[in-house]
């Protein structure tokens, strides 16, 4: 896993993948904020006074990770939100399915006849989730990378030396 | 986890908070940023069964007096034709039949007017009202109809007797059995309990035009536990 992780055109791909799934699933939330707060309102995990701002700042907190994710600025700290956000997602969507609320999952549309199969989207969350963690773990600090780089000059100057 | 990492999702998180307020602001379709809080106020459901108490004794009312007064029309039309054939007494009469029959149909109009009034003050609105159990009862009892919005399956492990199944979550597949659903009609939508598809299935049908639709909210769960009539 962790050769897998590490190759660096696999990790590309697998981060544009995530970037993308995040960025599409902002695109309706955005557009249409009223039915999405009443998609989280329905959830009944918020308080009344957080449903709306959720609603606002959610889709574009997706977005500028899904971006960061497929540009390859920020990797690591954006992967850390995108997980951060996908264990609330997992942990929301299970909650529904286990007190049976009749909901709509909002995940990628704001659609109220978008399909209802919550338990298959904490399948797909689990699948994103796991390759965000292994991402995450397997992919260095630009610091650390940039570091490495220099001792990699530094030892080739010297080997020239 | 470095330093810089840690400031960069600080950084994120500030661009998304701008970004979110920047684009809520000049969206047509922008929402509060703080949400106002749900009530749900239930109608005044003594208030609402007692009209409908009203309406019923009303409407015997008008059934009884119709019956009287097509009695006392025969009655007089009897005595009429053996008053005609009475030449003295006949042309009195029959003065005072009219003056009768005017009065009894001046009534009788009073008498539906204030049923059409009575019917209105029970039915006419366009914003679906939150009801309870007893007034869903009263409803059911009058034979009104109610609407399932929960899936297919729920529906078929048990519903309202004679309830119509149309799941919010399909709408756009079960659109067609709205339509065909005359909109002056009453109807009580209802789910489970701990759901809110009854609400959305409310105010998706007061925004197609139907104006007198009643949201139960106790839904199915409470209706069952209550061992009212089901399927």
């Amino acid at each position: 896993m962790k050769k897998l992780f590490e190759n660096k055109y696999i990790a590309i791909a697998a981060r544009i993948v995530l970037g993308a799934v995040f960025m599409y699933a902002s695109f309706d939330k955005m557009a249409n904020p009223e039915t999405f707060a009443s998609i989280i309102d329905n959830y009944h995990i918020l308080p009344y006074q957080l449903v709306n701002a959720l609603a606002i700042f959610l889709p574009w907190l997706e977005l500028i990770t899904g971006l960061l994710l497929i540009t390859g600025k920020w990797v690591k700290s954006s992967l850390l939100l995108y997980n951060v956000m996908l264990v609330v997602f997992i942990i929301a969507l299970s909650q529904a399915l286990i007190r049976g609320l009749d909901i709509s999952c909002g995940c990628f549309s704001v659609n109220p006849s978008s399909t209802s199969e919550v338990w298959l989207r904490i399948v797909e969350d689990i699948i994103l989730l796991f390759v965000g963690i292994m991402l995450f773990k397997y992919t260095k600090d630009e610091d650390t990378a940039i570091q490495n780089s220099e001792i990699e000059n530094k030892n080739l100057i010297n080997q020239t030396n | 986890m470095s330093k810089k990492a840690l400031l960069q999702v600080a950084g994120i998180l500030v661009i998304t908070i701008l970004a979110g307020i920047f684009f809520n602001l000049s969206n047509p379709n922008r929402i509060q940023f703080i949400a106002n809080e749900k009530i749900v106020n239930f109608s005044q459901s003594d208030s609402l069964l007692n009209a409908l108490r009203i309406q019923d004794s009303i409407l015997k009312a008008a059934d009884s007096l119709k019956n009287t007064s097509n009695r006392r029309e025969d009655s007089l039309r009897l005595s009429h034709e053996k008053h005609i054939q009475d030449s003295i007494l006949a042309v009195n009469k029959t003065d005072s039949l009219k003056r009768i029959q005017d009065s009894l149909k001046t009534v009788n109009q009073k008498k539906e007017d204030s049923i059409k009034n009575a019917q209105n003050q029970v039915t006419d609105f366009a914003k679906p009202i939150d009801i309870k159990i007893d007034f869903a009862k009263a409803l059911f009892d009058k034979k009104y109809r109610f609407i399932d919005a929960r899936d297919i399956s729920d529906y078929g492990a048990g519903h309202v007797q004679g309830a119509l199944n149309i799941p919010f979550h399909e709408i756009e597949k079960y659109k067609d059995r709205l339509n065909d659903l005359p909109k002056d009609q009453v109807y009580i939508t209802y789910c489970s309990s701990a759901c809110d598809v009854s609400i959305d299935m409310a105010y998706y049908m007061a925004k197609l035009g139907f104006k007198k639709v009643y949201i139960f909210h106790g839904g199915w769960d409470e209706w069952k536990a209550a061992g009212y009539p089901a399927n």
